[in-house]
């Protein structure tokens, strides 16, 4: 066929980081290609090399039969590459319609320059084409909620009418029935011939979805199937280069009767609206819904960064949370949403961010006591199994996956009798994901409690002994038991009142 | 870029401040006197539009001190009488601060230096040059150069359309694509480069662009002041900022208005004789100055924190 897209030999290193190690790879247009691997497999080394924002060292891409040279994303962006980035590329401070016809010559009229009331329509047309429904193309990108930035972001991309579609992670962030919506409009542009090169970490996407998958396995391409052909047990395996016997642990639960938190009545707006629960010695209780039904300003409450109404009891005193500080004076300890800009500092080493919250019990005489830092970093790396270099390793040369640990561990170094873990999966691989369940099973039978938000529901029915599901601020049903299954969350999500639900709190 | 009644604050401000006048010295306040204001504005003004424009990109220009002396320098000392030669002088004043603006913008983007480091150099470097070409102050300036610029058409002042022009320059720049690249670079680098946007090139442009509206203010401040002084320049570098900062800008980027700085240049300016006309001692306007600076920039910046208040956990 003409239309497609040929990689030969391609190789990229980091520094002494072989990223990619003479790779090569073919996708066909009228098809839709998968990209599996863990995190630091080169997946994503690969799409960034086809999109002109980084340069390969060496071989060749051909599209079309023709011979590709991109030395900048514009050269791919002119050529009919459109990429969908994971960590997107939308204006903050621009508006919506702004940005899905920004840097587009199409868009100026015959002054050069471009109207707002005509971008707006093009944009509502656009919208109606894409079926797009329920954001405003006047607004500001950076008020929209992670799903509507991406749809965005999809938006943008499509607009140009590329031959070559290829997204990053695009659902990791989107709600699910805009997974759905995606899923849907990729099948019919894979029909009308784009080649459409697609990035999960959500195996039962990719078995919806994909025709053909590739796995990587560091830096190489380890193998090329058809989805037809293959399964999901021989794609991990690939992906792993190793059998894995269990995802998920054994379902355990070490719960006691005595409560650690308990929250009454908490009310912010209508974000949330009289929250009320109990979470119990050893308990790892999920909260589940759609994205942005008030899960977020729920776990910013617990740790004392938004303000709320309503009364909060750990171990059965009233207490009033006012800062972070006071959070973890009290114990509670959160795992943020976005790493690179709420749990981390770049240029600080592993071990300075790790021990960041406790330097104060470290000190003796006025200075830090390197010895006792030292022994607790490496204990924390070594229960959580972080690779890197060393401690003193900087965590910005660390993979996705291990930066992930570092949080973690940055934040059991306080000890806290409560973790909040704010979709810490999202994006990590799938061996990093397991040693993380792992992790929150053992911390749960020494007594600590979890309060674990995730938008995958396999992740809230298999590590979860309850889940609090959230609809418009409010808790819409606690299941737990033979309740706890995937539909009745669905159901919950949508706002249906699940019956015979176990209302123990 | 959405209108925000955010943004209406620093007009509400200069307003505020005409009324105070008003009330203090009822005789003053006439449509000359506002022309009078205006030319003495105008240098600041346009030294603010330039740093405006560079922080919209995440940067600041600390070398327009040295181009405005430099160019004031030049032009009060080598200008003759022929007409010919003073429009020519004029253009090549104003290429000089393109050039020199340039320089800034090659070395930022090419050498991948920091604007703070590399700008504070260059002042040194193009201030040390005005020092060289007029080690003292002195005034040389033909009478037709300061009558053309302080000059009225039908009653108005040319500084007064000078403002206009730019005003009207920056309507068409937030709807033609050059403004949308700088707001975008400044807002988000690295998507800004994922959408194909030429950074370096419009970085180059920006710094450019600084550098000639410095050279106009340095023009202007020739024949504004009939003089040339070779340390003229070096009061423009921080109230600049603090023009475009109550006009709306951010240090951070991605966040300003050039319309906002010039109001911002005039508050600035105003200020100062509030207070002398409210009889404050010349002693203390400097503190007084200060105190209601801090306050204007913590209104201006107050609705920006109400609004990530009200968005935490959205």
């Amino acid at each position: 066929m003409a239309e497609d897209l040929v990689m030969e030999n391609i190789s990229k290193s980091f520094g002494e980081v072989k990223a990619l190690d003479g790779v090569d790879f073919s996708a066909n247009c009228g098809e839709i290609h998968a990209l599996l691997g863990e995190n630091g497999a080169g997946k994503s080394t690969l799409i960034k090399i086809s999109s002109g924002a980084i340069k390969k060292d060496s071989g060749s891409i051909k599209l079309s039969d023709k011979q590709l040279f991109l030395r900048t994303p514009n050269d791919a962006i002119n050529i009919g590459i459109g990429t969908i980035y994971q960590d997107l590329s939308l204006i903050p401070v621009l508006t919506v319609a702004e940005n899905i016809y920004f840097n587009k010559q199409d868009s100026l009229n015959r002054w050069g320059i471009t109207f707002n009331k005509a971008l707006y329509q093009k944009t509502l047309n656009a919208f109606e084409k894409f079926g797009v429904s329920g954001i405003n193309p006047s607004a500001v990108v950076e008020e929209l909620t992670l799903s509507e930035k991406q749809v965005i972001e999809i938006i943008k991309v499509l607009s140009r009418d590329p031959k070559l579609l290829v997204l990053d992670e695009p659902t990791s962030s989107l709600t699910e029935d805009r997974v759905e919506w995606l899923l849907k409009l990729l099948r019919q542009l894979a029909k009308e011939g784009k080649i459409i090169i697609f990035i999960s970490h959500r195996m039962h996407e990719v078995e919806a979805i994909a025709d053909i998958v590739t796995v990587f396995r560091n830096g190489k391409n380890v193998g090329t199937r058809k989805m037809s052909e293959t399964n999901s047990d021989e794609l991990v395996s690939l992906m792993l280069g190793r059998e894995v016997a269990s995802y998920f642990p054994k379902k355990e639960s070490f719960i006691k009767e005595e409560v650690v938190l308990e929250a009454r009545n908490l009310s912010f707006n209508h974000m949330l609206q009289n929250v009320s629960f109990k979470l119990h010695k050893g308990e790892v209780l999920g909260v589940g819904g759609l994205v942005g039904q008030g899960q977020a300003v729920l776990f910013l409450f617990l740790f004392g960064i938004a303000r709320a109404v309503g009364k909060i009891f750990i171990d059965g005193r009233e207490t009033n949370i006012r800062n972070p500080k006071e959070a973890m004076n009290n114990g509670i300890a959160l795992i943020p949403e976005d790493r690179s800009t709420e749990g981390l500092i770049f240029s600080m080493t592993l071990r300075e961010n790790i021990t960041l919250p406790i330097l104060k019990n470290l000190k003796s005489h006025g200075l830090i006591n390197f010895g006792k830092e030292k022994e607790i970093v490496s204990n924390l790396t070594e229960i959580l199994r972080i690779k890197a270099e060393s401690m003193e390793s900087l965590v910005s040369a660390l993979s996705g996956g291990n930066q992930q640990k570092v949080i973690i561990a940055k934040m059991l170094s306080i000890e806290p009798k409560v973790l909040l873990m704010y979709d810490s999966t999202r994006g990590v691989d799938v061996g990093t994901k397991a040693e993380i369940f792992k992790l929150i099973k053992k911390l749960a039978s020494e007594g600590k409690s979890i309060i674990y938000y995730s938008t995958t529901l396999d992740e809230l029915v298999n590590i979860c002994d309850n889940v609090i599901v959230m609809y418009d601020g409010r808790i819409i049903g606690t299941l737990s038991g033979k309740n706890l299954v995937k539909e009745n969350i669905i159901k919950a999500s949508m706002g249906e009142k699940v019956s015979d639900l176990d209302t123990r709190v | 870029m959405k209108l925000k009644w955010a943004n209406l604050i620093p007009y509400i401000i200069i307003a505020f401040i005409m009324v105070i006048i008003g009330l203090l010295q009822p005789t003053i306040v006439r449509l000359d006197w506002v022309g009078i204001k205006t030319d003495s504005i105008l240098p600041l003004a346009l030294a603010a539009v330039g740093q405006t424009l560079v922080m919209l990109v995440g940067g600041i220009d600390l070398s327009m001190g040295g181009v405005i002396s430099l160019t004031n320098s030049l032009a009060a000392i080598k200008m003759t009488d022929n007409p010919i030669n003073i429009i020519l002088f004029t253009i090549g004043m104003l290429l000089l601060g393109l050039l020199l603006g340039a320089i800034n913008g090659l070395i930022i983007v090419k050498l991948k230096l920091q604007p703070f480091i590399v700008t504070l150099i260059t002042w040194f470097i193009y201030g040390g040059l005005a020092l060289w070409v007029l080690p003292t102050d002195r005034a040389n300036v033909p009478q037709k150069f300061i009558d053309v610029l302080l000059a009225r058409i039908a009653g108005i002042p040319v500084s007064l359309l000078i403002i206009l022009g730019i005003v009207g320059w920056w309507l068409y720049l937030q709807r033609a694509p050059f403004g949308k690249n700088i707001l975008a670079i400044g807002s988000n680098e690295r998507s800004a480069y994922l959408s194909g946007v030429n950074v370096g090139r419009v970085k180059i442009l920006v710094y450019s662009m600084s550098g000639l509206f410095a050279a106009c203010a340095g023009v202007y401040r020739t024949a504004q002041v009939a003089s040339g002084s070779p340390t003229a320049g070096n009061n423009f570098i921080l109230a600049s900022v603090t023009a475009a900062v109550i006009g709306g800008a951010s240090l951070a980027g991605g966040k300003g208005s050039i319309a906002g700085s010039i109001i911002g240049a005039f508050i600035l300016k105003l200020l100062g004789d509030l207070l002398v006309f409210s009889g404050i001692s010349s002693y203390w306007v400097s503190l007084f100055q200060g105190l209601l600076l801090i306050t204007i920039i913590a209104v201006v910046s107050i609705t920006e924190l109400v609004r990530r208040r009200r968005e935490v956990g959205a």
